[in-house]
């Protein structure tokens, strides 16, 4: 009788096709898995480990697998769950996750506390806040990205660019002040340690080491891979050079083109059979990816059956665009309302669809707005992967800051954000000057703003923050004797609320919250307003692509990456989009790679679309279709067109006549 | 006393639905047509929500009234023969789209909260799943049963009822998208749906024959997306006036306290016979199965209707009937009957000037249709229109049933009883 474990043994030569199987066995020295969109790269990953630990008797703690996404490693961890001992699994884990376990243990070699914080973007905002006091926070957001690329491009602060020189050292010594890293340093100073410090290296248990993504590593991560093959040069990267798409966050493809120099004698496997879509949109796609250079992929194959031609359509301008999208869901969908012009249509509709299998991509986060617009509109269930979740929206933060204030006085980060945004004239100098006086007199920074009179202000600063001190008390005041829902209503009239945020959307995400404060109503005053504030603190809504909704997903072509869907639409696929133009230029290939991954995410159905003319930044703008649209061979296309739709007219209803009574 | 109760209407913040649908209005034109009891609808709408908690305020147990300030004003716009109190209950439709069993399902349910603390938690769960702001009666990717088990987790005091569940396109048991048992709809959770509304196309007998249907209640509402709309079908109930006695009343199917519905000659709904609006074909279940479910005119499949489909799932021979069914009668629209008689459309001035007339005269319009002694009609207006009420309260009307989505045509007259301004008289 053989051990329990052999009732997990996988008959891998089932499971796999020769390719597969081969990287699957291959697990000495250098390998390159080179694998196509839809070609079972998971699934190779997957089962190589399996292979090494079920048979090969591999120690789980000596394989590293490196994942692109924390997401990505979630899921890994899942699959292999599934088939190996959960309580003993390889680590599986971000270039940052990993990074972070070494510096934990290591850092203090090369001068680090191990207690150190690890700073996210807010925080490093704040940070940049405190250097260069009053500057834009745009200004900060692009300030960070230079210092960023720097940083992963090993340029100390001397030979940054002269400009940025004072503030990169500055960043630096803050930081290092207050013990913190950011997400960059992470990896940077992983590397320094491991340059340095050769015995970690030696400690470190990891003897197989795969890569995920390998195409869109940047110099930090590609000089760490080098670094931790060193030791036995057991290195497996897996990658597709066609969708490196992460060339603005300093990734660079030449990494995936040359492992084959940094790692002599090593193997390459082409992943080549792709199972996600017919052959109609791989052939298409193809078509379009060839006329790239920098690639090392062959031929992709499609081994499922034949599909429908891939549309393409030509909207009169991006409104008929919209209605395009919306109007093939309806109709794929069989008609979602009676108002629904494809319940007339009388078609029968073959296939079941549901919500979830449809995806709208897109080149920019302005575009997925708009798009958005036109789903509210029409009542489709969507969700907008990027978006700022409701908790995060201004109008929604500003509000419960208020209340929170309201609540406790002494709430001094909710009472700047809230005298910032509503004391008329009051700015950060302001602000800081009352700080330093609670500071000075030790007393608490609300109690400051009572003592007005006694910090030098100007009248009219003065008189401002008095109204708003005013208004404060007569809220306070409200409190004990109304209900929750009563006091936020009488708020937002009183600060002219919808005056300020005058946009139909926010102001229908104010009544949103209002609406849930009423479930709070029969709560003694005090109590249910705290209830709502520690309610809403817990709401964190992600904005991550949530696969158990059922509801068509909005997105861009970058987050589309590694995501699959039956139906796909690609919009704004017209020249300045796709490819987009940059102030700087067109980068052609990377934009082509895009496009790509945009194309293979698509199952059955793939629908492309231009607009003739389309709003762009507030300017009607007259556009052309794609070039890469021409890459595609016209016997894979179904040519469509779309005029704008009449906007439908409330029918049904006798509004004139009933005005009469 | 004995109530109407309307409860599934649309408010102004639905797709396709009048600017009138506001509260206020609603309660001006429930008592003109004699509604005690109304539901808001579109509860979701995170705007007309908020309406709500400003505009109304709690009367009795989970039943809402219009604060003074605001009934005042409307007070005036209201004929003294139709003044009563209205009572608005909270309510809204959701549009569950879905596969289950490998099927697309479409299906309207109608929600029922008791107070606003529930309706917020009900509101807060869905807005999480979907978006609930574009549409008052949102459209979801959410399994009914799993809508119904949202709101059990809110209260138990929480009810769903599927709605006008015979429609093909959107309707529990609708032939296109609908399933065919509650059981294979809800599961386990079957038991909790003790109502269900027979919409317009199908009346109480149609529905007799399927016995699933015995242990639920069936219950009537207008649907209506204008007011004028309101009433033309109904509950009846005489109970206390509270939220839980009405729904115990209806669970219970207790005739003493549910006294019954008032129902539309279900001929003259929408979805009555099979056809092809497109086409303008239709036809009895009876054609329909020797043309083997084609069209006649296109060849393509028609559109089942209402009764085609209760024929399919029917287990009771037509006339067939149980213990529990309760009373029901058959209406029109007082507007319907004021413009066959006058022969001009029914949103013309002339027949809301004499509908205006009849009610400020006589009191609401379901005293007028189904109360008020002929003579004194005939009294305060033309002849034809008190026939017209005798024959419809006598069920005499004639009717050319409605077929995918095209309303059916009533004639209380025949063509030789020409309405004659000059002599009036010629009827008789």
């Amino acid at each position: 009788m053989k051990s329990m474990t052999t009732s997990h043994k996988c008959n891998y030569s089932e499971l796999l096709n020769e390719k597969q199987l081969e990287a699957v066995e291959t697990l000495d020295g250098a390998m390159l898995i080179a694998a196509g969109p839809g070609s079972g790269k998971t699934r190779t990953i997957v089962y190589r480990t399996v292979y090494m630990i079920n048979e090969q008797g591999i120690d789980p703690k000596e394989i590293l697998l490196i994942t692109f996404t924390k997401k990505a490693a979630i899921e890994m961890r899942e699959r292999l769950s599934e088939l190996l001992d959960s309580e003993n699994l390889p680590f599986v884990g971000t270039f940052h996750s990993l990074c972070l376990t070494i510096l934990r243990n290591y850092s203090f070699k090369i001068g680090i506390e191990k207690n150190f914080k690890i700073f996210d973007p807010t925080d490093q905002i704040e940070l940049l806040q405190e250097i260069l006091k009053g500057a834009k926070k745009k200004s900060l957001q692009d300030l960070l990205k230079r210092i960023s690329k720097l940083k992963n491009d090993f340029v100390a602060p001397l030979n940054a660019p002269f400009d940025l020189q004072e503030v990169y050292r500055d960043y630096q010594g803050a930081l290092k002040a207050k013990n913190a890293v950011d997400f960059d340093d992470l990896i940077v100073k992983t590397v320094r340690l491991l340059e340095k410090h050769s015995e970690v290296l030696e400690i470190l248990p990891f003897k197989y080491i795969s890569v995920d993504e390998y195409q869109d590593t940047n110099k930090a991560q590609y000089k760490l891979v080098k670094l931790l093959a060193k030791r036995n040069g057991n290195i497996c990267a897996i990658g597709d050079s066609d969708q490196a798409i992460y060339a603005f966050r300093g990734a660079n493809v030449e990494n995936f083109l040359k492992f084959g120099e940094d790692f002599k004698n090593m193997k390459l496997i082409k992943l080549d059979k792709n199972y996600r879509s017919t052959p109609q949109i791989i052939k298409a796609s193809e078509k379009v990816i060839e006329k790239n250079e920098k690639r090392m992929q062959g031929d992709l194959c499609a081994a499922g059956e034949d599909g429908p031609l891939i549309s393409v359509c030509e909207a009169n301008n991006d409104y008929a665009e919209m209605d395009y999208i919306t109007q093939t869901i309806d109709l794929k969908m069989g008609g979602l309302s009676r108002q629904s012009k494809e319940l007339k249509q009388i078609e029968d509709v073959n296939e079941v669809r549901k919500f979830s299998d449809f995806a709208v991509l897109f080149r920019t986060h302005l575009q997925g707005r708009v798009l958005e617009e036109a789903f509210l509109r029409k009542g489709i269930p969507y969700q907008i992967v990027g978006a700022i979740p409701f908790y995060d929206r201004a109008e929604v933060k500003d509000l419960l800051s208020y209340l929170r204030c309201i609540y406790d006085p002494n709430d001094e980060n909710s009472m700047k954000r809230v005298i910032r945004k509503f004391a008329k004239g009051v700015g950060e100098t302001t602000i800081e000057k009352i700080k330093n006086y609670s500071i000075v007199y030790e007393i608490p920074f609300y109690q400051a703003c009572l003592e007005l009179d006694t910090i030098s202000l100007t009248n009219d600063v003065k008189k401002s923050l008095g109204n708003f001190i005013k208004s404060h008390e007569n809220f306070r005041n409200f409190v004990v004797e109304n209900k929750l829902s009563d006091l936020i209503k009488f708020v937002c009239e009183k600060i002219t609320y919808f005056e300020i945020y005058k946009d139909k959307r926010r102001q229908d995400n104010v009544f949103e919250l209002i609406g849930y404060s009423l479930q709070f109503d029969d709560l003694p005053p005090y109590e249910g307003l705290k209830a709502f504030i520690d309610e809403t603190a817990m709401m964190q809504d992600k904005d991550m692509y949530d696969q158990s909704k059922n509801v068509v997903t909005l997105m861009t072509l970058h987050a589309s990456k590694g995501l699959e869907f039956p139906i796909v639409f690609i919009s704004g696929v017209d020249d300045g989009l796709i490819p987009y133009e940059f102030d700087e230029g067109i980068n052609e290939e990377e934009e082509r790679r895009l496009f790509y991954v945009g194309m293979t995410r698509a199952e059955k159905e793939l629908h492309l679309i231009y607009a003739k003319e389309r709003n762009w930044f507030g300017e009607k703008t007259e556009m052309k279709k794609s070039r890469f649209l021409n890459d595609i061979p016209s016997d894979l296309v179904q040519e469509k067109f779309q005029e704008r739709a009449i906007r439908e007219k409330k029918k049904e209803v006798a509004d004139e006549q009933e005005s009469m009574f | 006393m004995p109530f109407f109760a309307d409860l599934h209407i649309h408010s102004k913040f639905s797709m396709a639905t009048s600017k009138q649908m506001n509260l206020e209005s609603l309660y001006r034109w429930a008592q003109l047509k004699g509604i005690r009891v109304i539901g808001t609808g579109d509860f979701t709408h995170p705007e007309y929500f908020v309406e709500i908690s400003d505009k109304l305020e709690e009367a009795e147990p989970g039943l809402f009234k219009l604060k003074k300030k605001y009934a005042d004003e409307i007070d005036k716009e209201v004929p003294e023969s139709c003044r009563a109190e209205v009572r608005f209950m909270l309510s809204v439709e959701i549009s569950s789209i879905y596969s289950k069993n490998e099927k697309c399902r479409k299906v309207h349910n109608i929600v029922f909260a008791p107070g606003l603390k529930e309706a917020s938690k009900i509101n807060q769960k869905l807005g999480k799943i979907g978006n609930i702001k574009s549409d008052g009666r949102p459209i979801l990717g959410l399994d009914s049963k799993k809508l119904l088990e949202i709101i059990l987790s809110v209260s138990d005091r929480c009810y769903l009822v599927p709605a006008h569940i015979w429609t093909p396109h959107f309707a529990m048991l609708g032939s296109k998208s609908g399933f065919d048992s509650i059981k294979e709809c809800f599961d386990e959770l079957s038991d909790k749906i003790f109502a269900v509304e027979t919409g317009l196309s199908s009346d109480p007998p149609m529905n007799w024959r399927l016995s699933q249907l015995d242990n639920v209640t069936l219950i009537s509402n207008s649907d209506a997306h204008s007011p004028i709309k309101l009433a033309r079908e109904l509950n009846v109930f005489d109970c206390e006036l509270s939220y839980d006695e009405m729904w115990d009343a209806i669970r219970k199917g207790d005739r003493k306290r549910f006294l019954g519905t008032i129902e539309f000659f279900p001929e003259e709904g929408k979805y009555h016979y099979d056809g092809h609006r497109v086409c303008e074909y239709s036809c009895d279940p009876k054609e329909t199965k020797k043309n083997k479910g084609l069209c006649k005119e296109c060849g393509k499949p028609v559109i089942i209707g209402t009764m085609h489909r209760i024929e399919d799932l029917a287990d009771r021979k037509k006339g067939g009937k149980h213990d529990r069914a309760l009373p029901y009668r058959y209406s029109i629209p007082l507007y319907e009957i004021i413009s066959e008689v006058y022969k001009v459309g029914v949103g013309s001035k002339k027949v809301l000037n004499e509908y205006h007339n009849l009610i400020s005269q006589l009191g609401n319009e379901m005293y007028i249709l189904l109360e008020a002694p002929i003579d004194d009609i005939k009294k305060v207006t033309d002849l034809f229109i008190a026939e017209g009420i005798q024959r419809v309260r006598d069920g005499n009307v004639s009717v050319k049933p409605g077929y995918d989505g095209e309303f059916g045509e009533i004639s209380i007259f025949k063509d030789n009883e020409k309405y004659d301004n000059k002599s009036q008289m010629q009827l008789f």
